[in-house]
């Protein structure tokens, strides 16, 4: 039986899935790395739960306005990341969602440590939303996340933002404004993780500083990074093994960061592209499965087959 | 008119003058080698060049124009083409991509069609032409970092190929390559040179510079000390001395 708490579990899914994938764009993309990404979905989230609460703004107008207020801070993160690089802006990315989360606890205007409640439902032809409405809403959002992150991958943008992550200084001679590409890649990461955190206000109808801490940060990277770094079905089952696994591993909840450290651990040690990344052992083993069962099609070679689905 | 001129192009590290008023042109067509004991500074020249190292001092003139000023991808995009000394291919990028990324400098300008797709049949057959003019069609699907140096250094130059040059620099190309490898290079490079292009490269290997320049460049300490056809620098006695030393010093 399919019952609230599927729906619910389903909806926060559907969260997860666009913050791993949005992250991906950052640093599956474009190599840069951003260990403060919770903070872009509290920015997110934070708009949303203002603008609908103290404004008295429709969702409708609040939900697209938070991911583009989101996006503007993410670009500045993006203008920043261009004279902090690698090891430095992961730190920096750190700090950034501490300072955010302490914005939250510590300004009257941001509800301090008890947050912002009775945020409301969205209305849609003048009903509510019910929980299963927040599910096809979030679903949505997941199809235009994957759609945005496939037509990256195949457009001009997403090769330029690949070589950037493969090698900045060559990428910049090859005829790529490196600059103005980053910063696209970190506004359009962070606009989408703003989505999120906005339809996640409504949802929760309750938000705090600490559900955007640096905890869900590392568990939005550990995602991303589990699944495949730098591809879309990578983040996708990342987000969904991770997702799931706080419902699955209910007993052992307090041990949860552990589990994700170690992980990332075993990860990094024996399959550093994730499981479904390139070159990754299951990825391997499926090849190797296709070839027994459909000999033919190994003559015929995909030319993209590292341009992912 | 050159196509590449600097006018007193100097570059300075911290009191260290790596370029010193250097003064160069590049004629249309020509082959111009840029050779030099270690640390003369012919890498810095090509960095300067293409401002990955903003020059101290001077000016980088591409047909007349100040380009000096420009970012590194806005030179490009004027039509210098370059390689590194050590490759920096995008290495898990396939062979293919390695060559895509520069085929598609034009469309990285502006936003509208920087979304569009690459898989298109028209791009491919070009690439395709490209990858089987320098010898690595069979490569296509490969990831950059699994070729063998010899093939990455071809590749790098079909990389800098690919974004159509009017002066492809090439920086040192047969560094590390056993005889044959070299040999095979310089006939690519000749090639290219057939097809056009005008390019300048930096080289320590004094036979191959030989073989291959029409004209060269002294670069020693930083100064240009002499300049002028291959056969006359091999016998200039400041070649020789920069070199080898000075005769009494050795004495």
């Amino acid at each position: 039986m399919i019952g609230t708490y599927h729906i619910v579990v389903a909806t926060l899914l559907g969260i997860y899935i666009v913050l791993a994938l949005s992250l991906n764009i950052i640093t599956g993309y474009t190599g840069q790395p951003s260990l403060g990404h919770a903070a872009f979905f509290g920015i997110g989230a934070y708009a949303s739960a203002i603008l609908s609460t103290k404004y008295n703004l429709s969702f409708w107008v609040a939900f697209p306005l938070s991911g583009f207020f989101t996006a503007i801070v993410g670009s500045l993160l993006g203008v920043l990341s261009l004279r902090v690089k690698e090891d430095f802006l992961a730190i920096t990315t750190i700090g950034i969602n501490f300072v955010v989360v302490a914005i939250f606890l510590y300004s009257d205007f941001f509800g301090g440590a008890f947050g912002i409640g009775e945020i409301p439902p969205p209305l849609f032809l003048g009903y509510k939303f019910t929980k299963f409405a927040y599910l096809v809403f979030v679903s949505g959002l997941v199809i235009f996340t994957i759609w945005i992150s496939s037509i990256l991958l195949r457009s001009w943008m997403g090769l330029g933002l690949e070589a950037i992550r493969e090698d900045e200084l060559a990428a910049e001679t090859m005829g790529i404004d490196t600059k103005k590409f980053k910063i696209i890649a970190f506004t359009i990461g962070t606009g989408l993780a703003g989505l999120a955190g906005s339809i996640y206000a409504h949802f929760m109808t309750f938000i705090s500083p600490g559900d955007f801490s640096f905890p869900l940060s590392i568990t939005i990277i550990s995602m991303v990074v589990i699944g495949g770094i730098g591809t879309i079905r990578g983040a996708l089952l990342g987000a969904i093994i991770l997702g799931l696994a706080p419902e699955i591993f209910r007993p052992i909840l307090e041990y949860r960061f552990m589990v994700y450290g170690g992980l990332l651990v075993f990860m990094m040690r024996f399959q550093p592209n994730g499981l479904l990344g390139h070159e990754s052992f299951l990825l391997k083993k499926m090849a190797m499965l296709k070839r027994t069962i459909y000999p033919t099609k190994l003559m015929i070679k995909g030319r993209d087959n590292d341009a992912c689905s | 008119m050159p196509v590449l001129e600097t006018i007193k192009l100097s570059k300075h590290f911290a009191g260290l003058k790596a370029l010193n008023d250097v003064n160069l042109e590049v004629e249309e067509g020509e082959i111009l080698g840029i050779i030099g004991p270690n640390g003369a500074g012919k890498t810095t020249l090509f960095n300067t060049i293409t401002n990955i190292y903003k020059p101290t001092a001077g000016e980088v003139l591409f047909f007349g124009k100040p380009i000096h000023h420009l970012r590194p991808f806005e030179i490009a995009q004027r039509g210098i083409g370059r390689t590194f000394q050590i490759t920096r291919l995008f290495k898990n990028l396939s062979v293919w991509k390695n060559i895509l990324v520069a085929y598609g400098s034009k469309r990285y300008l502006s936003l509208k069609n920087v979304f569009e797709t690459y898989q298109r049949d028209e791009f491919n057959q070009e690439i395709f032409r490209l990858l089987h003019q320098v010898g690595l069609a069979e490569y296509k699907d490969v990831n950059a970092k699994y070729l063998p140096l010899g093939l990455q250094k071809r590749l790098e130059i079909a990389r800098a190929l690919a974004l159509n040059p009017i002066l492809l620099m090439l920086d040192e190309p047969c560094a590390g390559l056993g005889y044959e490898e070299a040999q095979e290079l310089v006939n690519l490079i000749r090639n290219v040179r057939g097809q056009g292009k005008t390019i300048m490269l930096v080289e320590h290997n004094m036979p191959v510079a030989m073989g291959l320049c029409d004209r060269m460049v002294v670069l020693s300490f930083g100064s240009k000390i002499a300049e002028g056809k291959s056969e006359e620098i091999k016998s200039d006695p400041k070649v020789i001395e920069a070199y080898l030393g000075r005769e009494e010093e050795i004495a």
